[in-house]
């Protein structure tokens, strides 16, 4: 217990570090999925996630007594979700990402159907520039001044509209892999079932919240039978990622599914779920989860054995 | 079995799997470009080329899933106990082996990969150019034009060698074209034989000489050549030599007598029109739109007495005048069919207080020269009310090369008919169309202050940095600037190169210190069932290292707006360096068991 007790200060200062770690990637990549307000709290539930993860991954070597470790965990995770969501997070919504860090200076912008030069860049403001319309005649037309509205994606030259910049290299509006924004998405997704800004006494009186709140917990708790399904780390590893990639994907799943899905179980589900977690049906989805990792745990073989078969393996000659 | 056998054994079984799978990309890649034979020593050369470039993109992810494998599940602390007494004496050699496959890597991306990039565009060009000069030799025989078919039945085959339907195709085209000048010349004996005197070439003769053979025309009764080399005396003589003059103006006045001595009639009339065209001719040397003017005039005459010495001697003249001064929409439109670059935007000129940026609709390089479409220019002078002060647009264009040193290449924007008919708007001259000023200041023609080559390589924007090669991304930056192209894309190019290269020490050596730390804990093989996710772990690594380099890329991007290139590229490879002296690090500090 006391080994165990010596991990808790360890697994805080890992969440930490890796929240700080992923922020700071996430601000370096200039917050190509996320304004930057939104960051923090976008990676705050990786950074937990990947804090827990990396813990019990060390912990089996560890020799630390699981029964106490993964309570600990929770109340971990559950401290840090609180403390989150007392801090605030402020509202996920708008994925804004900011333009390239460069201030054009008589630099041609290359795009397929419409180029741009610009002499001169002040803000958000070209001056001098030449809109190349490669299919229009003629194709040079010099405009003073045009704006760049980053956040729409287009140009606006004044007295004759926009001119999307969707394809102009250097103005688009760059996302990153599918793999990345559709993580963001989800995770965005979940933040949304999290309340935005609450006092104590407020999240004392919605159960719906706790409910979010504690399955989340579990859950995140939860991933140690993972972490320890087969005996050899480095699989367990990949598969205890893919899980935690696949929890924020259920809301979208489910809300994908759910209309292929028969009427009847739907609406039963929907009940189910306004009855037993006062929260939206995937966070009932999550539970039935968070209790097929607590089945899976209580029938996994103790850890003494494998771990003394090694031993033996090991000291041979 | 020693643990270096069984990574090598892992690794060269997914080099088999991944050269599959990069020639199948390969492949569908090349069969994009018409081919002639598949099967040709050269199309296998690009297939092979295509599917490096596939191969080197993935090299780095199985060689970081062996490591993982190798010593995750394959290596045992007994297997390694063999190779050495430590953990880094059991890894040297293994460490060799990366680094030499780094080595290798980092010259891919540094210096390689470019080259088969612009090998593999040059093939995919000099086929469409094959193909679309086979089409339009087909096309061109439909119409019974023979001489234009052999013209590009002959770029043809220079291009892809001689096929049975070129040849085929190339004999009819002869056959054609010969049937064709027996007609014209059965045509000409019916035109009335007159005694053809003989021809001097002016070249390196001095003005000594030239006032000789215009006395001897002169006396001969050749006025025409009498005063066309009086002329040329006169023009190249540094003094003014009276002999010259005297004989310029016997022979004129003789010129004008002889017009009043002939008959009337048809003689009078074609001396008359002789006459007019030698003038446009003299005058045209000073003046473009006259040896226009005199190119069709004796093209006319030449059609009614092709006989005569003056005409004959002339002729020829004109067409080398106006080939300088003027581009034939005929040679133009012929070429334009060919496969090019298109959409070409560069800064030609920038100054304090205007400059001037070139569109080009598209750049077709051929054997005859370098010819442009659609050209576009316009002058701006920043912060004027009256801007653009100059905006033109020529349909044709083409380049002739400066004479001298460091001469500047000059694209001519006047087009004309090579036969004088109509080409557009009832004009046989094309002329540029002005939007704004009327570019008396460009005197015909428009300065290029960039090579073609800069303009066709640099001018289309961002895809070509792909061939660029480490060196030329460092060196460069100066040219891109002054074609107005942004040097930050380049910059960006440089950084994420350097990532891929150092980057791959960081992710083989690393993925075996991960690989063992979290190796298998069965005493055996593991049951059947952990197999099955094994399909997942290529898909991992995949993904994580598509995540990175979009991460190294932005960072990248923000690097190099921060300071300068230098300062950059010196501490992004430092850095690099340091991340590989940790993963070393990390790597031996691990344990035998």
């Amino acid at each position: 217990v006391k080994k165990t007790l010596l991990i808790l200060p360890i697994l805080v200062f890992r969440v930490v570090l890796l929240t700080g770690l992923l922020l700071a990637g996430a601000v370096a990549s200039r917050g190509h999925v996320a304004a930057l307000e939104n960051l923090v709290a976008l990676v705050f539930l990786p950074g937990l996630m990947l804090g827990v993860i990396v813990t019990y991954l060390r912990a089996i070597t560890d020799r630390v007594i699981p029964i106490t470790l993964v309570p600990m965990t929770l109340l971990v995770s559950a401290a840090f979700l609180v403390a989150g969501i007392l801090v605030g997070f402020p509202e996920a919504s708008k994925p804004v990402a900011n333009p390239e860090p460069v201030e054009w200076t008589a630099a041609i912008l290359h795009g397929r159907s419409t180029s741009i030069y610009v002499d001169r860049q002040v803000g958000f403001e070209f001056r001098d520039t030449v809109l190349i319309r490669h299919g229009m005649l003629p194709r040079l037309h010099h405009h003073p001044v045009t704006y760049w509205n980053y956040e729409d994606g287009v140009l606006v030259i004044p007295g004759e509209g926009t001119v999307s910049t969707a394809e102009i290299s250097g103005l688009q509006q760059t996302r990153g892999p599918s793999s990345l924004t559709l993580l963001v998405d989800d995770l965005r997704t979940v933040l949304r079932l999290l309340p935005p800004e609450i006092r104590p006494t407020t999240l004392l009186a919605s159960p719906g919240y706790i409910a979010t709140l504690l399955v989340l917990s579990g859950l995140i708790a939860l991933t140690w039978p993972l972490v320890r399904l087969t005996r050899w780390p480095l699989m367990n590893g990949v598969i205890t990622l893919g899980w935690a990639r696949l929890l924020p994907a259920i809301p979208r799943l489910w809300d994908s599914a759910a209309p292929l899905m028969p009427n009847w179980f739907t609406s039963t589900f929907g009940l189910l779920s306004s009855f037993l977690t006062p929260a939206p049906p995937a966070v009932l989805l999550w539970l039935v989860l968070a209790i097929a990792l607590l089945v899976l745990w209580v029938f996994q073989p103790s850890l003494a054995r494998p771990r003394r078969e090694m031993d033996e393996v090991e000291e041979q000659p | 079995v020693s643990v270096g056998r069984v990574f090598s054994m892992i690794l060269a079984a997914l080099v088999v799997i991944l050269l599959g799978w990069a020639f199948l990309r390969g492949s569908v890649r090349l069969s994009a470009i018409p081919a002639g034979s598949t099967l040709t020593m050269q199309y296998t050369a690009m297939l092979v080329r295509a599917a490096l470039i596939v191969f080197f993109e993935f090299l780095v992810v199985i060689v970081a899933i062996a490591g993982l494998v190798t010593f995750s599940l394959a290596a045992s602390p007994r297997m390694l106990a063999r190779s050495g007494d430590t953990f880094s004496a059991a890894m040297r050699p293994l460490l060799y082996t990366i680094v030499a496959m780094g080595i290798v890597n980092g010259l891919w991306f540094g210096l390689i990969a470019p080259r088969v990039e612009s090998r593999l565009a040059q093939y995919a060009h000099r086929k469409h150019v094959a193909e679309v000069a086979l089409q339009e030799a087909e096309r061109l025989m439909e119409l019974g034009m023979y001489s234009g078919a052999e013209e590009h039945l002959e770029l043809y085959s220079s291009l892809e060698g001689e096929s049975e339907r070129s040849i085929d195709l190339l004999r009819e085209a002869r056959e054609g074209r010969t049937a064709r000048e027996q007609e014209f010349r059965n045509q000409l004996q019916r035109v009335p034989d007159t005694p053809v005197t003989r021809a001097v070439e002016v070249e390196q003769m001095t003005v000594i000489d030239l006032i000789r053979i215009a006395r001897e025309y002169l006396e001969d009764g050749d006025y025409f050549s009498a005063h066309h080399f009086a002329t040329l005396a006169v023009e190249q003589s540094r003094t003014p030599r009276r002999d010259a003059r005297i004989i310029q103006a016997e022979a004129f006045n003789a010129i004008e007598r002889g017009s009043l001595a002939r008959d009337e009639g048809e003689a009078r009339e074609l001396y008359a029109a002789k006459i007019a065209a030698y003038e446009a001719y003299q005058r045209g040397a000073t003046i473009p739109e006259k040896a226009v003017e005199a190119y069709y005039r004796f093209q006319e005459l030449e059609k009614r007495i092709p006989t005569d010495p003056d005409v004959q001697r002339f002729t020829p003249r004109a067409l080398e005048r106006v080939r300088e001064i003027s581009v034939f929409v005929e040679d133009a439109r012929n070429n334009h069919v060919l496969p090019g670059r298109s959409n070409l935007v560069f800064l030609n000129e920038r100054h304090a207080d205007w400059y001037e940026l070139v569109s080009v609709d598209k750049l077709v390089r051929v054997r005859d020269g370098d010819f442009l479409y659609g050209i576009e220019v316009i002058r701006v002078a920043p912060g004027s009310d009256r801007s653009p002060f100059l905006h033109l647009r020529a349909p044709y264009g083409k380049v002739i090369s400066g004479y001298g040193h460091g001469a500047l290449d000059q694209v001519i924007l006047r087009a004309v008919s090579r036969d004088g008919s109509a080409v557009e708007r009832g004009a046989a001259v094309v002329r540029p169309e002005f939007f704004a000023g009327d570019g008396a200041e460009l005197e015909g023609g428009l300065t290029l202050r960039h090579t073609v080559d800069e303009i066709a390589r640099l001018g289309g924007g961002t895809r070509a940095l792909s061939l660029l090669s480490l060196g030329e991304l460092i060196y460069l930056p100066a040219q891109l600037e002054r074609l107005g192209q942004p040097v930050y894309f380049a910059r960006v190019e440089l950084l994420t190169r350097l990532f891929r290269i150092i980057g791959f020490f960081v992710l083989s050596i690393g993925s075996i210190a991960v690989g063992w730390r979290f190796r298998s804990r069965y005493p055996g093989r593991p049951p059947g069932g952990v197999f099955l996710i094994m399909p997942v772990v290529p898909w991992l690594a995949w993904r994580v290292i598509e995540v990175g380099r979009f991460t190294f890329a932005t960072i990248a991007g923000n690097l190099v707006t921060l300071t300068s290139l230098t300062t950059t590229f010196v501490l992004v490879t430092i850095s690099m360096f340091l991340l590989v002296i940790f993963t070393v690090f990390s790597l031996l500090r691990q344990k035998l068991s």
